[in-house]
């Protein structure tokens, strides 16, 4: 005997020996087993052996039943070792499945911080620097999405409103062939930046969005500018969006230094019509002659005025269909009567308010 | 002996215990040690397995047979026409090992 002996029973030995084994094998092979133990003990009996001494040394001499069992198996998957490798394996080719298959992030918009990171690369533009509220909402696309669109709107008239692709979103990343995983979901970032009473919006409010794109398959930080866009407040008319300003993507590209290809903008304007007054809105070359229209109008009783500015933000499928949307709507941001200086003036807060629907 | 020169060669040892004549396992135990001198002894229990595997193999043959000295039944080893002939073989394996290796080892001009 050697030290690996341990205090088997018969019964024990035989029933480590012959698990797993087909039920035919094993009732065989169990019984041979317990005819030759049974042999054993009483040879050692015969020599003079109590029966529990002579169980005991005749099942050591048997040897470990683990290693018989294995033998009698055929290959290395007996009950504590095999099962527990195969066991293991199973587990860790699950992790492994499961890290590019499950647990996508889930789809939407959120109100985040805005980064230190984040905000230098936006005042790095001498377009926005001007501008002074931000505020950053982190977009994850649904699986679906092929592109999500933004839309700035002044009393719930779509005066701007862009579409951005989602550019890898369930393809290979072009650039360096890496197969996106199922569960890869496209984030951006887009902040909205506000400042009342610009040189170029006087007694208005000018926004301006920012996309800033950062994420593992989109390396860098790259900002793409829609444009500012002049909110102000009338008497029955809206703003068209002829004040937009936009940029090509080609100037964008150039301002921005930006070597690689990039997504342009593609911003829908048009004149709105109002719908107090049933009037349209005419085109006007720029905010300052707005405010002269502004003028007019504030000596005019007032029926309707805009106070919110709203940010929705859209992800769209293949034939443009909502699949998530999520509305900002910015109760602090829009405009107000000042009593001393005898007209509306704009006024922006940080907050946002937001709400969703699927 | 080394253990894995002994289980290499278990499967000729066994053959060469049931050419002689039938045996159930406490038997063959017996008739293996007391061949070689003691040699072979090894763990009683890591015979049925190699027996089990010479039996699939179809190299011996198994059966139940009443106890000539009475009490349990016992299972009992025959070795077939295909054991005889694998015996044959691994004997001749066996052979041409030998005498490569005690050439090898200088054994040979030593035992002349």
């Amino acid at each position: 005997m050697n030290g690996k002996t341990r205090k088997l029973s018969l019964d024990r030995y035989i029933w480590l020996c012959t698990r797993g084994l087909p039920k035919n094998t094993r009732l065989d092979t169990a019984a041979e087993l317990r005819v030759h133990v049974l042999e054993r003990i009483r040879m050692l009996e015969g020599q003079g052996f109590p029966r529990a001494e002579a169980e005991h040394v005749a099942v050591s001499e048997m040897g470990l039943p683990e290693g018989t069992n294995r033998a009698f198996l055929g290959h290395f998957f007996t009950y504590k070792l095999g099962w527990m490798v195969l066991g293991l394996g199973v587990l860790g080719a699950g992790i492994w499945w499961s890290k590019d298959n499950l647990f996508a992030k889930t789809a939407g918009v959120q109100s985040v911080p805005l980064s230190s990171k984040e905000l230098s690369a936006v005042l790095s533009n001498p377009d926005l620097r001007e501008m002074k509220d931000f505020n950053a909402f982190r977009i994850v696309m649904p699986e679906n999405a092929v592109g999500f669109e933004i839309t700035l709107y002044h009393n719930k008239f779509g005066d701007f409103s862009g579409f951005l692709p989602a550019p890898y979103a369930g393809k290979n990343y072009p650039e360096s062939n890496t197969t996106v995983p199922s569960n890869y979901r496209h984030e951006f970032t887009v902040i909205v930046g506000a400042r009342a009473n610009t040189p170029s919006c006087p007694y208005g409010l000018e926004v301006a969005p920012i996309l800033l794109s950062e994420d593992s398959f989109n390396k860098g930080s790259e900002a793409y500018i829609p444009g500012k866009r002049c909110f102000m407040p009338s008497d029955g008319y809206h703003i068209g969006s002829t004040q937009f300003i936009s940029y090509s993507s080609a100037s964008l590209q150039s301002k921005l230094e930006l070597n690689r290809s990039f997504l342009a903008w593609n911003a829908s304007f048009g004149p709105k019509m109002d719908d107090c007054h049933a009037v349209g809105i005419k085109e006007t070359p720029s905010c300052s002659l707005r405010s002269n229209i502004l003028e007019e109008s504030i000596s005019k009783p007032n029926k309707h005025w805009d106070r919110n500015v709203y940010l929705s933000i859209r992800a769209v499928d293949e034939k443009h269909k909502t699949i998530i949307e999520q509305s900002h709507t910015s109760s602090k941001l829009g405009f107000e009567f000042d009593k001393t200086k005898g007209h509306y003036g704009a006024f922006v807060e940080r907050e946002f308010t937001m709400s969703s629907k699927k | 002996m080394d253990k894995n020169l002994k289980q290499g060669t278990l499967e000729l040892v066994l053959l060469s215990a049931l050419e002689r004549r039938p045996m159930y396992g406490l038997e063959i135990l017996k008739a293996v040690e007391e061949g070689s001198s003691g040699l072979f002894k090894f763990k009683e229990g890591s015979l049925y397995p190699s027996l089990h595997k010479l039996v699939d193999a179809g190299c011996i043959e198994s059966e139940w047979q009443p106890s000539s000295v009475g009490g349990a039944p016992r299972k009992v080893y025959q070795i077939t026409e295909t054991g005889l002939s694998q015996l044959e073989r691994k004997k001749l394996e066996w052979s041409d090992l030998r005498s490569g290796l005690d050439a090898l080892l200088g054994l040979k001009e030593r035992t002349l």
